[in-house]
C-alpha cells in the first residue's frame, strides 16, 4: 500500500532524497519494466516502411459512397502511383459502376463439378489475393454420395485423381446474399450491398474488427492478418476500387463475383476456368440469360436456407449422376 | 509481486524481441500454381467442316483417301490407320453409327440422313435428349466471352469442344493442391500421414463423425 516508507526517528540518517537502498531499487525496476514494457508495445514502429504510412491524401479519403468524381479520380490516381510503387506495374484502375437493369446471380452443377479446384487459383490468380500467407475465396467441400450434411464434408482432400466415386463436390464461395448479415453488423458501413447484388467492401474504410466474418454463416470472408504477400509477376494490372486492388494487412476481403469482369459484360474467373462447365452466371433480370432458364428448369437449392440469408448463389443438380457408370454420357 | 510483474514484462519483451515464428507457418510458404492448369482458354480442338487432317504434310479433307477406296464396317480396334482412336462410347461402338458410310466428310443421323461436322450437336442429340434440352437453354456446357446471352460475343461451346466423341465421359485428373492449414506443421499435406482430424470451419465437432471417406481413419 504504502510505497514510501517513512523514515523511523531512530533509522540512520539516508540522505537527502527520503529514500532507501531497497526502495530505489524496487521503484527502478519497476520503472525498467515498465519502460520495457513500453518498448516492446512500441517495437513495431520500427518496422515501419514508409509505403505503411498512409498519406495526407489517403487519410482525408472519404467514403466511397461520399467521393463524387473528382474526388474518385484523386482516389484512383494516389492508389495507382502506390501500386507503381510497390510492384512497379502500372494498373487499368477504374472504378466500374454497376449496370441499370441488372442482377447477377451464380448457379452450379454439382453433378458435373469434379473438385478439381482450379475455380481456388483461377480466383487467386485474378484478384490479387495474398500468396503468403495464403489467401482463398473458394473452398471445395468433398461430401460423400448421399448427403447433404455439410458437417459430413471435407476441403482438405488430397487424392492423386479427382472425382473419387463415393463422393461429390461442393464449391463454397460468398452467396452475394439478397439478405446480408455482414453488411447489417459493420460499424463503419464499409461493406454494403450494390444495385447489382453484389456485396463489396471499401478497403480503405475497414476497421478490421472482422464483426463481418463472424456474422457470415458461410465463411465467406477473409482477413488478412499480415501485409499480403504478393509478388510483381503475380499482380493482375486489371484492377477495380471495389475489387482486385491490392489490400492491406488489417482489412477484409471476399469473392465479389469478379465485378471488375462482369460489370464489363465478361464471365467470372472461376467460371471461364472451369473443365467441365459446371458454374453458371448471368443476369437473373433477364428471362432468357442461363441463370434465368437454370431457376426456372432445374432442381435448385441454395445453402442454409433456413438461415435467412436469401443467396444469389444456387446448386442444381441433374436429373442423374452422369459418372456413376464410367463411360455413360459424358 | 512488483518484481513478477516486472520479470513478465521482461519476458514479453524477449519475445516480441526475437520475433514471431513466422517463418515455420506453412501458409507463409508460396506456392507456384502452373499457368497451363489455370488456362481459361483450354478447349478440345474441334475438326473442321469439312473435317482435314495433315497426312505426310499435305492437308486433306477425309473424304480424298477414303473416297478413293471402300473402308467395311468395322470396330476402330480393326482399323490400322486410326489406331489412336480409343473408341469408349458405352453401347455405340460402330464407327458408323455415327460417321458416314459413303461421303466422310460427314456424318449421320441414327436414319441415315447425312450431317456435316458443323452441327454435331444434332448427332449427339439423337441420343442424349435431356441433355441436350439443358444445353439449348444454356443449363448443360460452358459458355464463353459473355454472360449477356444476347450479345454476338456469347458463344455457347459444342459438345466436342468439351467431349471427345470417342470417349466423352472426363477423364479423371489431379486435383489442384488443398489449402494451408496455418500453424499445421510440416507433416499435414504429406501422403504419409493422412489428416487425422478433419477441419471444417462449416462444421462442429462433436467427436465420433458420420461418414467419414476411407482415407480418413475417424479419431
Amino acid at each position: 500500500m504504502q510505497d514510501i516508507e517513512q523514515p523511523r526517528a531512530d533509522a540512520p540518517h539516508q540522505g537527502g532524497l527520503g529514500m532507501s537502498r531497497r526502495s530505489f531499487l524496487r521503484h527502478s525496476g519497476t520503472a525498467l519494466g515498465g519502460m520495457a514494457a513500453a518498448a516492446a508495445a512500441l517495437k513495431p514502429l520500427m518496422e515501419l516502411q514508409d509505403e505503411d504510412i498512409p498519406s495526407v491524401d489517403a487519410f482525408i479519403q472519404k467514403h466511397y459512397k461520399e467521393m463524387d468524381e473528382a474526388e474518385m479520380a484523386q482516389a484512383l490516381a494516389r492508389i495507382s502511383a502506390k501500386v507503381e510503387e510497390r510492384f512497379g506495374i502500372e494498373p487499368n484502375l477504374r472504378d466500374i459502376k454497376p449496370k441499370e437493369g441488372v442482377e447477377f446471380v451464380y448457379a452450379l452443377n454439382l453433378s458435373r463439378c469434379i473438385g478439381c479446384r482450379k475455380c481456388v487459383y483461377a480466383c487467386v490468380d485474378e484478384n490479387n489475393q495474398s500468396r503468403s500467407p495464403e489467401l482463398q475465396y473458394i473452398r471445395v467441400l468433398e461430401m460423400p454420395k448421399g448427403t447433404l450434411d455439410l458437417e459430413a464434408g471435407n476441403h482438405d482432400y488430397d487424392r492423386p485423381t479427382v472425382p473419387s466415386d463415393d463422393h461429390f463436390y461442393m464449391p463454397v464461395q460468398c452467396h452475394q446474399c439478397a439478405d446480408p448479415p455482414c453488411t447489417k453488423v459493420c460499424p463503419v458501413e464499409a461493406t454494403w450491398q450494390e444495385p447489382d447484388g453484389i456485396t463489396v467492401v471499401d478497403y480503405d474504410w475497414c476497421i478490421g474488427c472482422r464483426y463481418c466474418e463472424a456474422a457470415c454463416p458461410y465463411w465467406a470472408r477473409r482477413f488478412n492478418f499480415t501485409k499480403p504477400g504478393l509478388e510483381p509477376e503475380d499482380v493482375n494490372p486489371d484492377m477495380s476500387y471495389l475489387s482486385n486492388r491490392p489490400r492491406e494487412a488489417g482489412v477484409m476481403e471476399k469473392c465479389h463475383f469478379c465485378l471488375h469482369r462482369t460489370r464489363e459484360g465478361k464471365l467470372p474467373a472461376c467460371l471461364e476456368v472451369c473443365p467441365v462447365g459446371a458454374r453458371k452466371f448471368g443476369n437473373v433480370l433477364d428471362p432468357e440469360s442461363e441463370v434465368s432458364q437454370i431457376l426456372k428448369n432445374k432442381r435448385i437449392f441454395v445453402l442454409k436456407e433456413d438461415v435467412g440469408t436469401l443467396p444469389r448463389f444456387f446448386y442444381y443438380f441433374d436429373e442423374r449422376y452422369p459418372r456413376s457408370g464410367a463411360v455413360e454420357e459424358g | 509481486m512488483r518484481l513478477l510483474i516486472t520479470a513478465a514484462f521482461l519476458a514479453l519483451f524477449a519475445w516480441f524481441s526475437v520475433g514471431s515464428s513466422r517463418a515455420l507457418d506453412p501458409s507463409n510458404a508460396r506456392r507456384v500454381i502452373d499457368p497451363v492448369d489455370i488456362d481459361r482458354d483450354a478447349a478440345r480442338q474441334v475438326m473442321g467442316d469439312p473435317p482435314r487432317i495433315e497426312v505426310a504434310n499435305f492437308e486433306m479433307s477425309c473424304q480424298e483417301c477414303h473416297g478413293l477406296f471402300d473402308s467395311k464396317e468395322r470396330r476402330p480396334g480393326d482399323v490400322k490407320q486410326h489406331a489412336h482412336i480409343r473408341l469408349e462410347h458405352g453401347l455405340n461402338d460402330r464407327c458408323h453409327n455415327c460417321h458416314h458410310v459413303e461421303d466422310r466428310n460427314l456424318l449421320a443421323l441414327p436414319g441415315g440422313e447425312s450431317l456435316p461436322y458443323g452441327e454435331v450437336e444434332r448427332l449427339c442429340a439423337s441420343c442424349h435428349g435431356p441433355t441436350y434440352r439443358d444445353w439449348q437453354k444454356g443449363i448443360h456446357g460452358k459458355s464463353r466471352g459473355t454472360w449477356e446471352t444476347s450479345s454476338p460475343e456469347h458463344h455457347r461451346m459444342v459438345c466436342t469442344e468439351c467431349h471427345d466423341p470417342h470417349h466423352p465421359a472426363f477423364r479423371p485428373i489431379a486435383p489442384l493442391p488443398p489449402p494451408f492449414k496455418p500453424h499445421a506443421g510440416e507433416a499435414q499435406h504429406s501422403a504419409s500421414h493422412p489428416s487425422k482430424e478433419k477441419r471444417n470451419p462449416l462444421r462442429i465437432h462433436r467427436g465420433d463423425d458420420a461418414a467419414p471417406s476411407p482415407a480418413e481413419k475417424p479419431h
